[in-house]
């Protein structure tokens, strides 16, 4: 995954990565299985584009 | 005199102001010299701003002496952690990295604190970067629990709450995303507002995780955080993130009292799993809320389960986006846990993040549907007390090890996901003497309600009056 995020590791630094991620993923992996029920399929991330400016007519040419 | 200065809440200190009791000058001299006394041992500190504070407090006294009163800030000197950027005052952010920067404009909290009044007495230490929950500082020391010097101070903002509880300024900013205001307040023995996301302007703050991060007051009394929030909350244009929603008078329904409040409890997830010294401080301030006529409701959150893993995936992966660059070319500058935590945070997939954020909707229409049938939710700020200085690990129940992060935030990132305002109170002591804070939820905008149940709970209890015993060797 480093490799894939172009991020270089030392060896040791991967054990400690691992300490911390192998437990994170686990929960991770639950919540995306929980968040896949169908009946939350229509549940939309909460951060999206606000938009609080009118901008007025957009002019097509003349 | 000079030496009560420093225990002053902010109230209190502007009334001697007003009336000429006092003057901003001698009350600052107050504060640097117990910032002289204790910062050796407490590391609250990162930069005094002597300098500055002296040039303001003298200009606050000319306003004054001329008849310019800005209000119940003018000439209090304040804290400000060191995320939050000073035009010309050094801002590290509890960083290697940022050593030597100096933003050249201030933070927007910072200019409408300036013109309140306030006097920024130096830059508070804090976790590096924000992202942890202790206040362990590789660079700057690690930061000191007043009420135990052995023990820490929580975090991130804990070089803020530990200057405050400890007497070494009357108030202080922090910044909370997965709790860093409330954690320290609770661990420390003083308040704290997380406010709601999008209340207060997070321009010119070094952020950690752009979707959660905020800014609030700490300080002793409840009162003196609405004094703080009055100056700072409100839409900022350069942070096209706060809403133009508009802002109340903080103060003017402090006094409202609890009678026929209903606060919301949820039994199955706030009251399992922590210290039982904590529960029972939290459970007696359930009821002396009661005695002074609030109903208490228990109310079934479903979805509540989840909530620290999508904590953790959010505030993993956009502080890895923010300082990519730094890990790539000055990785070895980082602190060990800091630099570990970025590099977990590019391991975790989108489609962890994109779940988490779906998470966080879900989470928020919960809790804005069950804000119809209660006013409130009470809870814990966190489930122990304060452990011992540098540990990374923590033991809640049954003799078993936790992990800091996770356990820390047990019951903070319910706020944070969902963007909703909440203020630690202290409400208790553990066996040992250690503080314990209690946690109070709020729809969003709420934070003049807040402050009126906080208030009503302060104004009948003691907790917030007792300082730490800082004896000098």
């Amino acid at each position: 995954m480093a490799k894939a995020a172009d991020l270089p590791l030392e060896d040791h630094r991967i054990t400690e990565i691992a300490q911390i991620l192998g437990p994170w993923l686990i929960a991770a992996n639950a919540l995306s299985a929980k968040m896949s029920a169908p009946e939350l399929a229509q549940v939309t991330p909460i951060t999206g584009i606000l938009q609080t400016v009118n901008h007025g007519e957009v002019s097509h040419g003349k | 005199m000079a030496s009560d200065l420093p225990g002053l809440t902010i109230a209190a200190a502007a009334k001697l102001i007003r009336r000429g009791e006092v003057s901003p000058t001698e009350l600052l001299d107050a504060s640097l010299k117990e910032i002289e006394r204790h910062n050796s041992t407490l590391r609250a500190f990162i930069s005094v701003s002597e300098e500055s504070a002296r040039k303001a407090a003298s200009a606050a006294q000319l306003m004054l002496s001329a008849g310019y009163d800005l209000g119940p800030l003018h000439g209090i000197p304040l804290g400000i952690k060191d995320n939050i950027g000073i035009k010309g005052e050094r801002t590290t952010a509890g960083s290697k990295i940022l050593e030597d920067w100096r933003p050249d404009r201030d933070a927007t909290v910072i200019s409408r604190l300036k013109q309140a009044g306030a006097l920024f007495v130096g830059k508070t230490n804090m976790h590096e970067y924000a992202w942890g929950g202790t206040s362990a500082n590789p660079h700057y020391g690690h930061v000191r629990n007043p009420w135990d010097t052995s023990k820490f101070p929580a975090g991130s903002s804990g070089g803020s709450g530990v200057a405050v509880a400890a007497g070494l300024c009357c108030g202080a900013l922090g910044t909370d995303t997965g709790g860093s205001i409330r954690l320290p307040s609770a661990i420390n023995g003083v308040v704290g507002l997380r406010p709601t996301y999008g209340r207060v302007s997070n321009a010119g703050i070094i952020p950690l995780a752009w979707t959660m991060d905020t800014a609030g007051p700490m300080a002793r009394t409840v009162e003196d955080c609405a004094l703080m929030f009055n100056a700072i909350a409100g839409a900022d244009p350069t942070d096209p993130a706060t809403a133009s929603v508009p802002v109340d008078d903080y103060i003017c329904r402090l006094s409202t009292g609890v009678r026929g409040l209903r606060i919301g409890i949820v039994p199955s997830y706030f009251f399992t799993h922590l210290q039982p010294d904590v529960k029972r401080a939290v459970e007696h301030a359930l009821k002396t809320f009661e005695e002074l006529g609030a109903h208490i409701v228990e109310v079934d959150i479903k979805h509540i389960e989840g909530n620290i893993s999508a904590q953790l995936t959010i505030e993993s992966a956009e502080p890895s986006a923010y300082h990519q660059r730094s890990l790539r070319e000055r990785p070895a500058d980082f602190g060990d846990d800091v630099r570990t935590l970025l590099e977990v945070g590019e391991m975790l997939l989108a489609t962890h993040y994109i779940q988490a954020q779906r998470y966080r909707t879900l989470l928020r229409n919960e809790f804005l549907e069950a804000f119809k049938s209660v006013d409130v939710f009470i809870c814990p700020t966190l489930p122990f007390t304060a452990t011992a200085l540098g540990a990374t690990t923590v033991v809640i129940e049954g003799g078993v090890e936790e992990d800091m992060l996770s356990a820390i935030m047990q019951f903070t990132g319910v706020a944070s996901l969902t963007g909703l305002p909440a203020l630690s109170v202290p409400c208790g002591f553990d066996s040992g003497g250690l503080p314990v804070g209690m946690q109070i939820i709020g729809a969003p905008f709420t934070e003049s309600h807040l402050f009126s149940v906080g208030h009503a709970f302060q104004s009948a209890t003691d907790f917030h009056t007792r300082r730490p015993d800082l004896r000098v060797p």
